[in-house]
């Protein structure tokens, strides 16, 4: 097999992002994101997109009438994310930066973070610091929303190994998931094995850890009334598996 | 036998020994430093303060509130007694209280229910129980449910009093405790001016624990 650098698989992760997650329906998230933005009353006419990705939820946000700004740390995923708002037509800026250090001279409407971005910090420190950027880039009764990992769900059911093989043409894609549970720690910590295979040639290989935390509910309405939020609700999010949806979304107001 | 309704309704587990958590307390009092003075909290840790006090404990029942101006070298929070008032809001208010009659360092003993176990076990609580008296039968039912939008266990306890062939009594309790995840318990106790000391099973429970002691110092 040949190894490859992370950069090389990382883009190639990117290129493939929306093909592994296809389980999950963006269009549905939004239609739930832009409910919750109606219900609240607060006027959103701005949203700022924390962990953009490859730009999926900007695309449909911005088509919905909004104004959307895209912030990722991943060089890989912006460009995919650029390109893809580039080819559909709709007005979104997407911007390469790390949360902790963003300083934008503006604030937004309401800002969301999702694909269980807020679950990737597993410290209270960056919890804490990251929940800062976002209350600085909100106004003054603006809306703050975002998915975690659901602990419930996740305690209840346990964790178990997939396997996703995606084909296109001659290529194939692997990934095998490997979960753990730490409990004392709170981390569902997800080993990622992945191979790309053209025809009979090995073309990457790569494993990632992703270490994510799980909340359960009022502990999500504690950090948020610790960092200056008023908790507004939570649900299941809209468009996932039924039977086990992992991911819960949770909205705050800045007062 | 033992079981929810020999200590009231808010007995989580069945099998609770009270010699072996009270060893269990005196353990860590022991561990964690000098305490000469107690204060208990909650309507159920009076039955633990008898036998501190025949320790050599000088113990104090909250009953509901500490005495004024004095502070304690340790307080216990027993019976589920935090994880009763679920909402934030309710458990930083007694929070900030248990702080204000602890001298600095000094320690808060609690109990609570695990959620990593309520989630993932089978539910304990179910069945019923028959009870002969001088005053007639009772019929003790239990019923139990984990309800994961709300954050709590919630226990159901439906008692009949029997004469003969009538029902002369009948009741209804129903009671809500609020279960936690680790690092979830060590951040509530962080900025309520505690540090989390330790966890472990509370002792004299059946296996998988339901119910954890943890203990805190006062910042």
């Amino acid at each position: 097999m040949t190894a490859v650098d992370s950069a090389t698989f990382g883009r190639l992760h990117a290129a493939w992002y929306d093909r592994w997650f296809s389980a999950r329906s963006l269009p549905a998230e939004v239609e739930q994101l832009t409910r919750i933005f109606a219900a609240a009353g607060a006027g959103v006419g701005s949203v700022l997109d924390i962990g953009c990705g490859t730009g999926g939820h900007l695309e449909l946000l911005a088509r919905h009438g909004l104004e959307v700004v895209g912030i990722d740390r991943s060089p890989a995923m912006v460009a995919v994310a650029g390109e893809r708002l580039a080819g559909s037509g709709v007005a979104a800026t997407v911007l390469e930066s790390d949360v902790a250090t963003l300083r934008l001279a503006r604030a937004f409407d309401a800002a969301i973070m999702m694909s269980w971005v807020l679950s990737y910090h597993v410290s209270d420190e960056d919890l804490f610091t990251t929940l800062a950027v976002l209350h600085r880039h909100l106004r003054p009764g603006g809306l703050l929303a975002f998915d975690v990992v659901d602990g419930s769900v996740l305690l209840r059911d346990g964790v178990s190994t997939s396997l996703r093989v995606v084909e296109d043409g001659t290529t194939q894609f692997l990934r095998v998931s490997e979960p753990v549970l730490r409990p004392a720690e709170q981390v569902y910590e997800i080993g990622l094995r992945m191979w790309m295979f053209d025809g009979d040639r090995v073309v990457a290989t790569a494993a990632e850890t992703h270490p994510v935390r799980y909340f359960l509910p009022r502990e999500v309405e504690l950090i948020l009334h610790t960092a200056g939020f008023e908790p507004l609700g939570s649900e299941p999010l809209a468009g996932g598996p039924q039977a086990r949806q992992l991911s819960r979304l949770f909205w705050a107001r800045r007062p | 036998m033992t079981g929810p309704g020999e200590h009231g309704h808010d007995r989580l587990a069945r099998g609770a020994d009270l010699r072996s958590e009270v060893d269990q307390l005196l353990a860590v009092l022991a561990a964690e430093g000098p305490a000469g003075s107690v204060v208990g909290f909650g309507p159920e840790t009076h039955r633990y303060l008898a036998p501190l006090a025949q320790a050599g404990f000088r113990v104090t029942a909250a009953d509901p509130d500490p005495p004024a101006g004095r502070t304690f070298d340790a307080a216990l929070v027993l019976g589920s007694a935090l994880g009763g008032l679920v909402a934030n809001d309710r458990m930083l208010t007694a929070l900030a209280g248990y702080a204000g009659c602890l001298r600095p360092g000094g320690l808060m003993l609690l109990d609570l229910v695990d959620g990593q176990t309520v989630l993932g076990a089978r539910l304990p609580g179910r069945g019923l129980r028959e009870l002969a008296g001088p005053d007639g039968r009772r019929m003790i039912g239990y019923a139990d449910e984990v309800d994961t939008d709300e954050q709590v266990y919630r226990l159901t306890v439906r008692t009949w009093r029997l004469a003969e062939d009538r029902v002369v009594d009948r009741s209804i309790v129903v009671r809500d405790v609020r279960y936690f995840l680790p690092r979830e318990l060590a951040f509530l106790l962080s900025v309520s001016g505690f540090e989390l000391a330790g966890t472990a099973p509370l002792a004299g429970q059946p296996d998988p624990a339901w119910l954890r002691l943890a203990w805190a110092r006062k910042a």
